[in-house]
C-alpha cells in the first residue's frame, strides 16, 4: 500500500506544519506590545480592575503555561473567548466566514478562467500583438497594489457611472468588483504561470511527434499540451490561494464588506489575540490543507506520480 | 605552383573571415567587458522611473512646489489645475507635494526592508544549503511553517506585534519577502557545491566560510540580483499596503499607502486624492518589476533556451 504510507506521511507534515504555524503565530502575538487586559477594562479604569482583569483573561500568566493552556483547551477543540466582546471565537469565526468564503471561491472562479484562456492564447501567439498586448495589461495589474485597483473600480463604476455599489456585502451586486478586483489581480500571476508552462511544453519534442502523426493543432493544444502543461501549474495555483487570502483581506477593508478581513483588522486595533489566533489558525489550516490535496491530486492527474 | 594555388583559394575566404570578425563588437581585446549593442528599452525607461522617484526622494525640497505640512485654507479639495498640479486634499495640501515628499519613505521601507531580507535570506539560504544534514531540514522546517501561515496575515500580525515603528514595517514586509528568498539560494547552494572546483577548494583547506563566501557565493549572485529585484517590487506593494490598513509609520512625511487610504475616504467628493498616489506606486512597482523580468530573461538560462 504504497499510497496509504504516502498518506499517512503527507498528512503527518501536514500537521506538524499546522502545529509550528500555531506556536509561530502565539509566539508573535504574545510580544504584542500594550497591555490587552487595560484595553478589554476601557480608558479610565483604575489598577485594581485590571489585575482583576488580567486574572481573568490569564494574560499575565507566564510564556510557558500560556501556551500550554492554549494547547490543552485547542485539544478540546476551544479557540478560545474573544478579549473584546466576551464571544466564543469559533463563532465569531462562524459568523463572518460565509462572505469571505464567497469572495474568495468566486474570485478563485475568475482567476482560473481568465488565467488559463489568456495564458493559452498568449503561449500560442507568443510574441505577435495579442501576447504582447495581454503581457503588458499583465505586468500592469500585477504591480498595481490591489487596493488601488480596488479604489479604481469604484471610481468609475460607482461614483463616474452609478453602476454598481461601492460598499457593504450581501448582495450580488455588491460582490461583482471586489471579485473583479481579485480576479483581475491574480488572474494576472496565474495567466503568466500558465503561458511559461504552456511554452515549455510546446517545445517539447513530442509535439513535433504529434504533428508529424498530422493531428491537428486544435486537438494537439487541449488534448496534449495543456494536459501537461497544468501540472506545474497546479501547484503555483496552491501558492495563489495564499496570496488570494491575504488579497481577500485588504480587499474587504477597501470596499468595507463583513468577512474575516475585516475581523482580522479590527482585532489588530483592539489587542484581540484570541481572535486573532483562532482566523490565523484557521486561515493557515485551511491553506495547507488545500495544498495537500493539490498534492495528493497529482496522483490522479499524473499515473507517473503514483508513490 | 602550391603556394600559388593557396594564395588565390585559401586567402580570400580567410580575409572575409577576418573582415567578419573585425565587425564583431567583442573582438577589440579579450579581457573587455561584452557590452551589448544598444541598451533595450524595457531597461532604459524602468531606470529613468526609478531614478526620477529616486531624486524626489532624495531631494524632495528641490522639486515640490509646496511644503508637506503647507496648507492653504482657500484650497480644500481643489480639482487638479496649474497651481495644484495633482489637486488638493481635505486640509489644502498639495498633493503634488504630497507624493514627492512621500517618495522618500516609500523608497526607504522598501530598500531597507529588501536588504533586511535578502541579507537573512541568503545567510539562511547559504548555511542551509552548504551545510545540509539536520541544520538543512530543521531550517527548510522552519522555512515551511513559515510560509504556511497566508503571507499578508503575518505581514499585518507581525506589524501590529512590533507596534507602528520604522523596523516594525521592515520586520512584517522581510516576514514575507525573506522565506522564498533563502530556499531559491539553497537550492542554487546546493547545484553550486556540487561543482569540482568547490571540492578542489575544499581539498586546499579552505575554511567552510571561505568556501561560501568566496567560491559559492559569486557564482549565485545573478540569480540574488533578480531576486533580489522582483522582491523589492514585492517590498513596495506590501509596504504600501500596510500603510493602507493603517499600520504604517505616521508622521508629518505619510508615504504613498497611508495617503492613499485617506484619498480613500474623499473618494465620492476627491478622485484625484486616491489615484495620483496610487499611481506613483505602480510606477514604482512596474519599472521594478519590468527590470526584475529583464534580468531574470538575462540571467536564467532556462529562460534563454527559449
Amino acid at each position: 500500500m504504497p499510497e496509504m504510507a504516502f498518506l499517512v506521511r503527507r498528512l503527518a507534515g501536514a500537521v506538524f506544519v499546522i502545529f509550528g504555524a500555531i506556536t509561530l503565530v502565539f509566539l508573535v502575538l504574545y510580544w504584542l506590545p500594550g497591555n490587552p487586559a487595560a484595553m478589554v477594562a476601557g480608558d479610565g479604569a483604575s489598577n485594581a480592575t485590571i489585575a482583576d482583569v488580567q486574572a481573568q483573561l490569564g494574560t499575565g500568566r507566564p510564556l510557558l503555561v500560556q501556551y500550554g493552556s492554549y494547547l490543552w483547551s485547542l485539544a478540546h477543540g476551544n479557540l478560545g473567548t474573544s478579549f473584546a466582546t466576551g464571544e466564543p471565537v469559533s463563532s465569531r469565526i462562524w459568523a463572518q466566514l460565509p462572505p469571505s468564503l464567497e469572495l474568495t471561491f468566486c474570485s478563485a472562479v475568475l482567476v482560473v478562467f481568465l488565467g488559463v484562456t489568456l495564458g493559452v492564447l498568449s503561449a500560442v501567439y507568443q510574441d505577435r500583438w495579442l501576447d504582447r498586448t495581454i503581457q503588458s495589461g499583465v505586468m500592469f495589474l500585477t504591480s498595481m497594489p490591489d487596493f488601488w485597483l480596488g479604489v479604481l473600480l469604484i471610481l468609475v463604476f460607482s461614483v463616474k457611472f452609478h453602476l454598481l455599489p461601492a460598499m457593504g456585502s450581501g448582495s450580488f451586486r455588491q460582490l461583482i468588483l471586489p471579485v473583479a478586483c481579485l480576479g483581475l489581480k491574480f488572474g494576472g500571476y496565474l495567466e503568466r504561470m500558465v503561458r511559461g508552462s504552456v511554452t515549455d511544453v510546446l517545445h517539447d519534442p513530442f509535439v513535433t511527434t504529434l504533428r508529424g502523426k498530422g493531428l491537428r493543432e486544435f486537438s494537439i493544444l487541449f488534448r496534449h499540451v495543456l494536459r501537461n502543461a497544468l501540472i506545474p501549474v497546479i501547484t503555483l495555483f496552491g501558492v495563489l490561494v495564499g496570496q488570494l487570502i491575504s488579497g481577500v483581506v485588504v480587499i474587504e477593508t477597501v470596499f468595507a464588506r463583513q468577512g474575516l478581513g475585516r475581523l482580522v483588522v479590527d482585532a489588530l486595533g483592539t489587542k484581540d489575540i484570541p481572535v486573532l489566533q483562532g482566523v490565523v489558525l484557521f486561515a493557515s489550516a485551511f491553506y495547507v490543507l488545500f495544498n495537500l490535496l493539490i498534492d495528493l491530486s497529482y496522483v490522479w492527474i499524473d499515473r507517473r506520480a503514483r508513490l | 605552383m602550391s603556394g600559388n594555388l593557396l594564395k588565390n583559394t585559401l586567402l580570400p575566404p580567410r580575409v572575409k573571415l577576418q573582415g567578419q570578425v573585425l565587425a564583431e563588437p567583442s573582438a577589440g581585446s579579450k579581457f573587455q567587458p561584452r557590452l551589448p549593442r544598444h541598451i533595450p528599452l524595457a531597461i532604459v525607461v524602468p531606470l529613468l522611473v526609478i531614478a526620477l522617484i529616486a531624486v524626489c526622494a532624495l531631494a524632495p525640497g528641490w522639486i515640490a512646489p509646496f511644503a508637506p505640512t503647507d496648507m492653504d485654507d482657500n484650497a480644500i479639495l481643489s480639482a487638479p489645475s496649474f497651481h495644484h498640479l495633482f489637486g488638493t486634499d481635505a486640509f489644502g495640501r498639495d498633493i503634488f507635494s504630497l507624493v514627492i515628499f512621500g517618495a522618500q519613505r516609500s523608497l526607504e521601507i522598501a530598500v531597507f526592508s529588501m536588504v533586511f531580507s535578502s541579507i537573512v535570506g541568503t545567510s539562511i539560504g547559504l548555511v542551509s544549503g552548504f551545510s545540509g544534514g539536520w541544520i538543512d531540514m530543521a531550517l527548510m522546517r522552519l522555512i515551511d511553517i513559515w510560509m504556511s501561515v497566508p503571507p499578508m496575515l503575518l505581514a499585518l500580525i507581525i506589524a501590529a506585534a512590533l507596534g507602528g515603528s520604522f523596523d516594525a514595517i521592515i520586520a512584517a514586509i522581510g516576514s514575507m519577502t525573506l522565506p522564498p528568498f533563502a530556499r531559491v539560494i539553497r537550492s542554487q547552494v546546493i547545484a553550486v557545491k556540487a561543482r569540482p572546483f568547490v571540492a578542489a577548494s575544499q581539498a586546499l583547506g579552505a575554511s567552510p566560510l571561505r568556501v561560501m563566501l568566496q567560491h559559492v557565493l559569486p557564482h549565485i549572485l545573478s540569480q540574488f540580483l533578480v531576486l533580489a529585484t522582483l522582491g523589492l517590487g514585492q517590498a513596495i506593494l506590501v509596504g504600501a499596503t500596510l500603510s493602507f490598513i493603517g499600520l504604517g509609520v505616521i508622521d508629518d512625511r505619510p508615504d504613498w499607502g497611508y495617503l492613499l487610504s485617506q484619498g480613500r475616504d474623499y473618494i465620492s467628493d476627491a478622485w484625484w486624492y486616491a489615484t495620483f498616489p496610487g499611481l506613483a506606486i505602480t510606477a514604482l512597482a512596474v519599472s521594478v518589476n519590468l527590470l526584475g523580468d529583464t534580468l531574470k530573461s538575462r540571467f536564467d538560462p532556462h529562460h534563454q533556451k527559449r
